[in-house]
């Protein structure tokens, strides 16, 4: 299936691709990346609300817990995926 | 491109915040209009249009919204099968458009798109729970899709067969180089050398993506991949697929991080934890959003004429119209880049994914 005629004349143009699919590539993850901190930040902040609602607190405190937890942890998560270089 | 998406971010993560509750909702495609329009001709007048008789937000949701029924256009609805299943009743069936109109039919009702058992009067009866199994827009529009597909790489196969040893002929040279790019750009790179085994279902989920994808862009389609439920499907199999290849350092990673002192075990084990759910989650959801996000674009720019009518008369609304024209045609060309788009990230993404789960030492990056 390999064209191999293609394959010498066609660094100029391969490297120009692999290029751009190197930069969809790095902007998928980062943007990946960003949904999972929204829905980290989101489970964490209706979990404390849930909580918060079967334990009847008049403080929400478990809501400021979990959300500020889950803020860290979104942050971690984000750390932690970054390429390292 | 960027302000585009941007815009579609911003829409869509208040979207996300309260999925179709309509007077919320509502307010924001208001809100994501009156930033186009501070684009196009320099004043916003959204927030204005509520009290007209013209709705654009219920505009937009049903254009978005899964329904019982078809309509192509206004007045031309094709009725699609319901199928209920109740315990007392067993399975039941008939055509959508004896609901038509709020009819009511064997005691039941469509209210607010959903089927609702009700009584003599006409009340709803909240202990009756009905299983709706119905072939909706949505289903049918999955169906066919299904159909389409079947046939694409049925004939793409076939030509491999013919043309043995030959140039690619038809179809067969037009899906080749897509099959070939998804197979070497982004399966090997980020799978490694076990990638022959994901391979067919990346390359089923890239063209299911992009044929929905652009399924939902010719008027009068379902808006199948703006569905938050068939996002949710596919990146669950994605998760499954992750979780079931995963090999023994993904999951001592998971039990023990590396380099992490025994005392913050507890804490780091859950945000591990998490961090697994929340990939597929970041799948589902960009998926949905970005679609979804295109179509209220576009219907919130043509229903500015339809605003400008109720606002000024005719006479302004076929004035902004040539205006709307053009700058619909352009976000639906835009739209077609995201189809390609959006598919080819989501395969991206779930390769990465599998990759990091079968990769064997993890001094290697993602996605390089």
């Amino acid at each position: 299936m390999e064209n191999k005629e293609q394959k010498p004349d066609q660094g100029e143009v391969r490297k120009k691709l692999d290029d751009a699919s190197r930069k969809t590539s790095s902007y998928a993850q980062y943007s990946s990346i960003a949904f999972q901190m929204l829905g980290t930040i989101g489970l964490g902040v209706w979990g404390g609300m849930k909580i918060d609602e079967w334990s009847g607190n008049k403080f929400p405190a478990w809501t400021v817990i979990l959300s500020l937890t889950a803020i860290g942890t979104s942050l971690y998560l984000f750390i932690k995926q970054l390429p390292k270089q | 491109m960027i302000r585009s998406l941007l815009h579609k971010v911003l829409l869509v993560s208040a979207l996300i915040i309260s999925p179709f509750v309509s007077s919320y909702a509502q307010e924001h495609e208001h809100e994501g209009e009156a930033t186009h329009q501070e684009h196009h001709e320099g004043n916003a007048h959204g927030a204005e249009t509520k009290k007209e008789g013209f709705n654009v937000g219920d505009m937009i949701m049903h254009h978005i919204r899964d329904d019982h029924g078809w309509e192509f256009a206004h007045g031309l609805k094709l009725p699609l099968p319901v199928i209920l299943y109740s315990k007392d009743r067993g399975v039941e069936v008939f055509s959508s458009s004896k609901l038509d109109h709020d009819a009511i039919y064997n005691d039941y009702k469509l209210v607010h798109g959903k089927i609702h058992r009700v009584n003599a009067a006409g009340e709803e009866v909240h202990n009756a729970h009905v299983y709706d199994f119905s072939i909706t827009k949505n289903v049918a529009s999955l169906l066919l899709s299904a159909v389409l597909l079947l046939v694409i790489f049925s004939s793409v196969s076939k030509g491999y067969q013919q043309n043995r040893g030959k140039a690619p002929k038809g179809l067969q040279s037009f899906l080749e180089p897509i099959i070939l790019f998804i197979r070497d750009e982004v399966v090997k790179p980020n799978i490694g050398p076990k990638y022959e085994r994901y391979l067919p279902y990346l390359l089923t989920l890239f063209f299911f993506i992009l044929v929905n994808n652009l399924l939902g862009l010719l008027p009068g389609a379902a808006n199948l991949t703006g569905n938050i439920a068939v996002t949710m499907t596919l990146a669950v199999i994605t998760f499954l697929i992750v979780n079931f290849s995963g090999n023994k350092h993904y999951w001592m990673h998971l039990v023990k991080p590396t380099g992490v002192p025994l005392a913050l075990l507890p804490v780091m084990v859950p945000v591990e934890i998490v961090g697994v759910f929340m990939k597929p989650f970041s799948l589902m959801v960009r998926l949905f959003a970005n679609i979804t996000a295109g179509h209220i674009i576009i219907l919130s720019l043509l229903g500015l004429i339809f605003i400008a009518k109720n606002l000024g008369g005719s006479g302004i609304a076929s004035g902004i119209s040539p205006l709307v024209a053009i700058f619909t045609i352009f976000m639906n060309l835009i739209e077609l880049v995201v189809a390609f788009l959006q598919a080819f990230i989501f395969t991206l993404l779930s390769s990465m994914y599998i990759g990091s789960a079968i990769e064997e030492h993890h001094e290697a990056d993602h996605g390089h």
